[in-house]
């Protein structure tokens, strides 16, 4: 392997064993997309030959793509490691749904107090997720093993120092620590890891044609029925893949011929949009990410 | 793959470069930083479209977006218009990757520029050209002395506001120079590049404004910059997760120091048990050799109890060992350190309670003075001894930053209150080493020599002292600080109250350790000559030293051919039984079993001999 990409491996690696060694009850936060791929097969890794002893956790919203859905389960069966999917019931029976709520609001209901209501219910304490610091200006900032106070937020004034792999992981009464082993990749790193490790990704992330409908500048996907179209809207098939993953109405895709890793890989290496631009719900504010993380937000 | 193919595998190949950006709050630094990720093609429309948004907003009043808003990250920052925490920026080139710390500026965040610095193979320093070097340039430089920053690049920046003077720039540039001279105690490699981060002169693109400097952007002498690394090369792989299936167990942790290969015997500390490497893999894969930074998963051929915590070595001798360590410590709590306060400390994974002995010195930043101190406040930086609770085997931070340094953690409040470095480790009860400025590899490394002791054991009359008095002077020949330490001298004076006795002898060979082992540590290759024919008494002198810094000569000439010599007639008056307790005729001499050379000199000359031992100096 090269260099770079095993440079990245062995400390995502050291993480995950640290994060694990250190906690009573972990938890290794799935949310489906590239990173989330990456990050289970450094875990895989990291413990082999045994099994990881660590569950998957994933925050369904209801609102994913199909292939999402449909590619959790699979992994989950033929990794045989066991996944756990948690849904706010309450923000289901106020019928908040993507659509008919704000942006910022949704996400709170649905993402982050979904979050919040799963870890208490399980007591985790140690959450190991697949964010990474290059993808938006508040996350360049959070240490490695982030302190979450017993409301899970983030305070972001007083974070603990970390010094080389020395991280303190000593928790007081209802704290918890969010844990990002991949840190310090990059997308380009991750399509790279991708495959040289041939590791599988959710198909939408590869060009194909698919119905989308134009709106406010980006394409959102019809993947379901439940899609309400607006006055003067109609659907179109293009030629469209996703950069990230996340809930289809919030999601936009890009225009793109990349129907293979190296072909994405040269598409990024190129790149002049950033990969959260396709986000909604970054843009609600300035700081938004940072305002989600501080209210307990991945 | 493609077209790419080629700038790709550039990228892969090249090790991360990972860089701290640091300097005084008005020098520039974000500015710098926006300046090299826009150039470097690093930044995105939809990043520059926000950064136009937010410029407007913050500053209405300046025209031109504010590239100090790429880089400054939490909303009080910008609000502030000052850095808060350390930032992680990452950005390729078609050679390389890098990750960049920006560590901030401000004098109370001396911890986040500690933090920044310690994972960082280069340090890039701005200083702003109108105004030259600050105090808070030399706190800078100070920290990243500490940390072992031994790369560095100073950006003389806002070159646009004087001008652009060689003049100016020549002046800082010999001042910095000095400074750096006077605070790493020596010359560390540094490159100085005259810059206008506003206009972007010799960030990335060498500037047209300044003809009369050669030398290359700061990125460009970033692309071609190369890593070594001179750390200990003994094993050590600290423990750090114990995985078990249906009838194994398996060992998984990171190669702190070293490499280890399938079959090798290896120690467990601290409980010393012994067994031997049966399995291994790497990240998944099954390998036969595990070396620094590999994250390894090891089998071991015995049922031996092994936890997290515990450490594999192929010798305890590689580590050292006590209960005391002698430190530098960073302070970061709100209350501060001060004796008898009992923390946890977090090592790379062994925690253990310690003590507070005592905190010795505060050094001062600004002068680099070091007084005497009982406490140390927040944000200060000093020298204390703290005591563990049990044993524990470590580095000095001089050899190896993994093994020689830990956390101090509040037990109270779980923050981390304190980063420590190892000076050097010892016994409660015993003399405790000092911790000084100075220490053994530096004073080593102005002679250009590893320090160590040369101990010849053998009978009276071997040849021993002959062939070290040969041995001083062709090492003194060739340069090297020497010190022949011979026994009769030290009975003339340090010893003259020492008789011939069992006691006394035993006591003759420890003073003399310890001699030597003051001698190494003042940096000399030391010569000892002492019969020492008991094999306790010559381990208990071995353990004094590090692994490889001690050895054994044993000069085995026969006893027949010493009678025979008798150079001083010692063994004819023993032999009528005027001497009682003589060596190889009325008391033994007890063989080293593994010396590291065995010299019979009836069976060669003394210069054969002499060229045998050099050469087996040459090879350590």
């Amino acid at each position: 392997m090269s260099q770079v990409l095993r440079d990245l491996e062995y400390e995502s690696i050291y993480i995950i064993r640290e994060a694990i060694a250190e906690s009573q009850n972990p938890v290794l936060l799935y949310s489906i997309g590239k990173d989330s791929s990456v990050l289970l097969h450094l875990l895989m890794k990291a413990f082999y030959p045994v099994k990881p002893p660590v569950p998957l956790l994933h925050i369904d919203t209801t609102w994913k793509f199909k292939e999402m859905i449909e590619f959790r389960d699979r992994t989950a069966r033929e990794l045989g490691i066991s996944l756990l999917t948690y849904t706010n019931a309450e923000g289901i029976r106020l019928g908040i749904d993507p659509f008919s709520t704000s942006s910022n609001h949704y996400t709170a209901v649905m993402k982050t107090e979904a979050l919040k209501q799963a870890l208490d219910k399980h007591g985790f304490d140690m959450i190991i997720g697949g964010a990474r610091r290059d993808e938006e200006k508040s996350r360049a900032k959070e240490r490695i093993f982030s302190v979450r106070d017993a409301d899970h937020g983030w305070n972001p004034r007083s974070q603990r120092p970390e010094f080389w792999n020395l991280y303190n992981c000593r928790l007081m009464k209802g704290q918890t620590i969010r844990v990002f082993p991949l840190s310090n990749w990059t997308e380009l790193d991750v399509w790279l890891y991708i495959y040289e490790e041939d590791i599988p990704v959710v198909p939408l992330y590869f060009a194909a044609e698919r119905p989308v409908v134009k709106r406010d500048g980006m394409l959102i996907m019809v993947d379901d029925n439940r899609f309400k179209l607006g006055l003067n809207e109609k659907t179109e098939m293009k030629h469209i893949r996703f950069r990230t993953l996340g809930c289809y109405p919030l999601t936009a895709a890009i225009e793109s011929g990349a129907r293979t890793v190296p072909e994405i890989i040269e598409e990024v290496f190129s790149a002049d949009h950033s990969e959260r631009s396709g986000r909604l719900i970054d843009y609600d504010e300035q700081n938004s990410m940072e305002e989600k993380k501080v209210r307990g937000y991945f | 793959m493609n077209s790419s193919d080629t700038n790709i595998s550039n990228y892969l190949q090249t090790p991360t470069l990972r860089l701290l950006t640091c300097g005084n709050v008005d020098d520039g630094k974000s500015t710098f930083l926006g300046r090299l990720l826009l150039d470097s093609g690093n930044v995105y429309e939809d990043h520059l479209g926000a950064l136009e948004r937010i410029s407007r907003r913050y500053n209405p009043t300046n025209s031109g977006p504010e590239l100090a808003y790429l880089v400054d990250g939490l909303r009080a920052e910008i609000e502030q218009g000052i850095t808060i925490d350390v930032s992680y920026r990452y950005f390729f080139t078609r050679n390389r990757k890098y990750i960049i710390a920006d560590a901030p500026g401000h004098a109370q965040y001396t911890k986040n520029m500690a933090v920044a610095a310690s994972k960082s193979d280069v340090a890039v320093l701005l200083i702003d050209a109108a105004s030259g070097i600050k105090i808070q340039t030399i706190r800078h430089l100070s920290i990243l002395s500490l940390m072992r920053i031994n790369r560095l690049v100073i950006a003389v920046n806002k070159m646009d506001l004087v001008d652009f003077s060689k003049e100016r720039f020549d002046g800082i540039k010999d001042d910095i120079g000095r400074a750096i001279g006077t605070i790493y105690g020596r010359m560390c490699p540094f490159w100085s590049v005259p810059v206008s981060s506003r206009n972007g002169d010799n960030v990335v693109r060498k500037s047209a404004s300044m003809p009369w400097y050669d030398g290359g952007s700061v990125l460009e002498i970033l692309e071609s910059m190369e890593l070594d690394n001179q750390e200990s090369s003994s094993f050590c792989l600290p423990v750090q997760y114990v995985a078990r299936d249906a009838d194994r167990r398996y060992y998984s942790g990171t190669v702190a120091s070293g490499e280890v290969s399938v079959d090798d015997e290896v120690v467990v500390l601290p409980s010393l048990l012994r067994t031997r490497v049966s399995g291994l893999s790497v990240a998944g894969k099954h390998s036969e050799e595990a070396k620094k930074g590999d994250p390894a998963m090891i089998e071991l051929a015995d049922e031996v109890d092994v936890s997290r915590g515990d450490r594999l070595v192929k010798s305890e001798q590689e580590l050292m060992q006590g209960d005391t360590l002698s430190c530098q410590v960073f302070w970061f709590g709100e209350k501060a350190m001060v004796p008898k306060d009992v923390y946890e400390l977090k090592f790379l994974t062994y925690k253990a309670r310690a003590t507070v002995r005592q905190v010795n010195e505060r050094l001062d930043l600004d002068s680099l003075v070091r007084s005497p101190a009982s406490r140390l406040a927040q944000n200060e930086i000093g020298f204390a001894s703290i005591m563990l609770s049990t044993d524990h085997y470590c580095l000095p931070f001089q050899e190896s930053k993994a093994l020689g340094s830990f956390l101090v953690v509040d037990i109270g409040t779980g923050d981390t209150v304190g980063l420590g470095t190892i000076v050097s480790i010892g016994k409660a009860g015993r003399p405790h080493p000092y911790a000084t400025v100075v220490d053994k590899s530096m004073r080593a490394a102005l002679k250009k020599q590893g320090p160590m002791l040369i101990w010849f054991t053998g009978l009276s009359g071997a040849g021993k002292s002959t062939i070290a008095n040969l041995l001083e002077q062709r090492l003194y020949e060739q340069g090297y600080h020497t010190y022949l330490l011979d026994g009769d001298i030290l009975r003339d004076g340090l010893n003259r109250d020492l008789g011939f006795d069992s006691d006394s002898r035993k006591e003759n060979i420890r003073r003399a350790g310890e001699v030597a082992k003051l001698m190494v540590d003042a940096g000399l290759l030391v010569i000892a000559c002492f019969i020492s024919p008991f094999a306790e008494d010559r381990t208990m002198v071995r353990s004094l030293f590090r692994k490889g810094e001690f050895c054994e000569v044993y000069v085995s000439t026969p006893i027949d051919e010493c009678i025979r010599k008798d150079p001083k007639g010692l063994y004819a008056k023993a032999l009528r039984g005027e001497i009682p307790d003589f060596t190889g005729v009325s008391s033994p001499y007890e063989p080293p079993v593994s010396p590291e050379v065995t010299i019979d000199a009836s069976k060669c000359s003394v210069s054969e001999a002499v060229q045998l031992l050099l050469h087996h100096l040459a090879e350590d």
